[in-house]
């Protein structure tokens, strides 16, 4: 059973685990933090806590004090709604929540009454080492996000632990920490012994990018947008990879060879991971997709299938991550439906895109439905067909196929007005890139909107 | 000629996502990211172009290339004109 601390304490002391804008933290500084506030962390001990701070340092600290000590750690991004939290600490059988204040741990019990008599119990055995379930809300691509229960273990299954080659390694954090892909960056540095350069989570990417290049980061994560991003910046010049890793999209050969191009001596590796599935394979060979091999002979112990709906399927090795709640994360036979539609070409298969109809912009989803709900209420419209379409810089685009209530209107003065309103409804990456004027809007014979 | 319908077709983007131009003009060396469209911007951009010109470059380039400036990007849509002689 290996835990945050158990790792730390076998790396080199004075290896500088943290970067910040203001701070240098060491492996030591952590360990060190840790006996500081060994009073309260077991006063917690056991117990299932939240986490959820908007200080990026302190998010990882709590995360280093937690671990193996408390039994369930809720990971809640800062700017969840209330009632959402509630929701989850039901669900979660949350106790208590933790916070750090000038470094030093403090907690807060929530309402005594939903206790559960398990948990009371063992409250009273102290310093108990535990494999904290680490509970991690999904992105919501079913719209309502449902939490998922991870373990050291499933979080970093691909995360080598190798400190020799790992510690040369400093990466720069470009995800959100608090969910998923963040997770999975800082778990790779710290596990490895490596350093973390975490910037001001009010910088500009310019900004970001500088800091990192003067940090002399080496290893980058991001999604494949996010990469299409910075390498439209002048300053992407100046970085110095060696480690280059894609995830969270559809990484396309364009983008893959450009970043061949860009870091010739960087590894590049597309990583397929979502926060059900946790870890699910990587991909090293520079090209789109993933090898057929992978589908018949499995990969890392997991093996892969293809569902009747063309969505890829994982079984995991163990069956470790788990919904919260009344939700089954797994089919019968153990396998996890990804809900991403796959193709096989010759000795490969690609991802085309999610059974959810769902659009990805830029790593964001996008409901169709939704942008067809909020163009229908612009009042303008009879009838309209949100759509993605193919795009260089994004992956995708939302286009949207509008029939006009008034068809003599004036095209150009209303497309503008309709976007006006959908920008007031909408977030930015969901507003239609494209609108198109049609006559008619094929129905298909339930009633129903076509849908390709 | 193509260079006039990237900044026709620019100025309308910026209009479009309500943005406003960051630079004086739109010359050779400005920084794309830094013009006042951002990767969205970009993204509609590329899309809009496409419907008017015909073509989208980057699905036709063999080499690939982010451009960084203008001048880069109206060589890309200059260098994949389907109709140059």
């Amino acid at each position: 059973m290996i835990n945050l601390s158990k790792i730390i304490e076998n790396i080199p002391i004075n290896k500088v685990a943290i970067i910040t804008p203001t701070r240098e933290i060491t492996y030591s500084d952590l360990l060190k933090l840790k006996k500081e506030n060994e009073k309260n962390i077991n006063a917690i001990n056991g117990m299932n806590v939240s986490i959820r701070t908007n200080n990026r340092l302190d998010f990882v600290m709590l995360l280093v004090l937690l671990d193996g000590s408390v039994k369930n750690m809720l990971i809640m991004p800062p700017e969840l709604d209330i009632e959402v939290c509630k929701r989850y600490f039901q669900e979660a059988n949350i106790n208590c929540m933790a916070f750090l204040e000038f470094e030093k741990l403090e907690y807060r019990y929530i309402n005594e009454n939903t206790y559960d008599t398990k948990t009371d119990n063992d409250f009273n055995i102290k310093n108990n080492i535990y494999e904290t379930s680490w509970i991690i809300p999904t992105s919501g691509t079913t719209n309502i996000p449902k939490l998922v229960s991870h373990t050291l273990m499933s979080l970093t299954r691909t995360t080598k632990i190798d400190i020799e080659s790992g510690s040369k390694f400093r990466w720069g954090l470009l995800y959100d920490i608090y969910r998923f892909a963040g997770l999975q960056v800082f778990l790779q540095s710290i596990m490895s012994g490596g350093t973390l350069i975490i910037p001001d989570q009010n910088f500009y990417l310019k900004d970001t990018i500088n800091f990192f290049i003067e940090k002399k980061c080496n290893a980058l994560s991001a999604t494949p947008s996010f990469w299409r991003k910075i390498l439209m910046l002048p300053e992407s010049d100046f970085l110095k990879l060696d480690i280059v890793t894609l995830g969270g999209e559809i990484a396309d050969e364009f983008i893959l060879q450009a970043l061949v191009k860009k870091f010739p001596n960087a590894k590049i590796t597309h990583i397929y991971a979502s926060t059900e599935a946790g870890v699910g394979f990587s991909v090293k060979d520079g090209r789109a997709g993933f090898p057929l091999t992978f589908l018949t002979d499995g990969v890392n112990g997991i093996k892969l299938k293809i569902s009747d709906k063309k969505t890829l399927m994982i079984k995991p090795e163990k069956r470790i991550q788990k919904y919260i709640g009344n939700y089954n994360l797994y089919e019968n036979d153990g396998y996890i439906d990804t809900g991403d539609i796959v193709e096989i070409k010759d000795d490969r298969v690609y991802f085309l895109g999610r059974d959810s109809g769902s659009i990805n912009v830029g790593g964001n989803k996008v409901h169709p439905e939704e942008v067809e709900q909020v163009l229908l209420s612009s009042n303008l419209i009879f009838a309209a067909y949100v759509y993605a379409k193919k795009n260089p810089i994004l992956g995708n685009i939302v286009c949207a196929d509008v029939v006009l209530k008034d068809k003599n209107a004036d095209k150009e003065k209303v497309k503008l007005e309709i976007l006006k309103f959908c920008r007031k409804k909408l977030e930015n990456f969901k507003v239609p890139a494209i609108l198109n004027f049609v006559e008619d809007l094929e129905i298909t014979q339930s009633g129903k909107l076509r849908r390709n | 000629m193509i260079r006039e319908k990237i900044k026709e077709t620019f100025m309308e983007v910026l209009n479009q996502v309500e943005k406003k131009l960051l630079v004086s003009d739109l010359s050779d060396d400005v920084v794309l990211l830094e013009s006042g469209l951002d990767s969205l911007g970009f993204a509609i951009l590329i899309a809009a172009l496409e419907e008017k010109l015909g073509y989208d470059p980057f699905t036709m380039l063999e080499e690939p290339v982010y451009p960084k400036t203008f001048g880069e990007f109206v060589s890309i849509y200059e260098k994949m004109n389907p109709n140059k002689l």
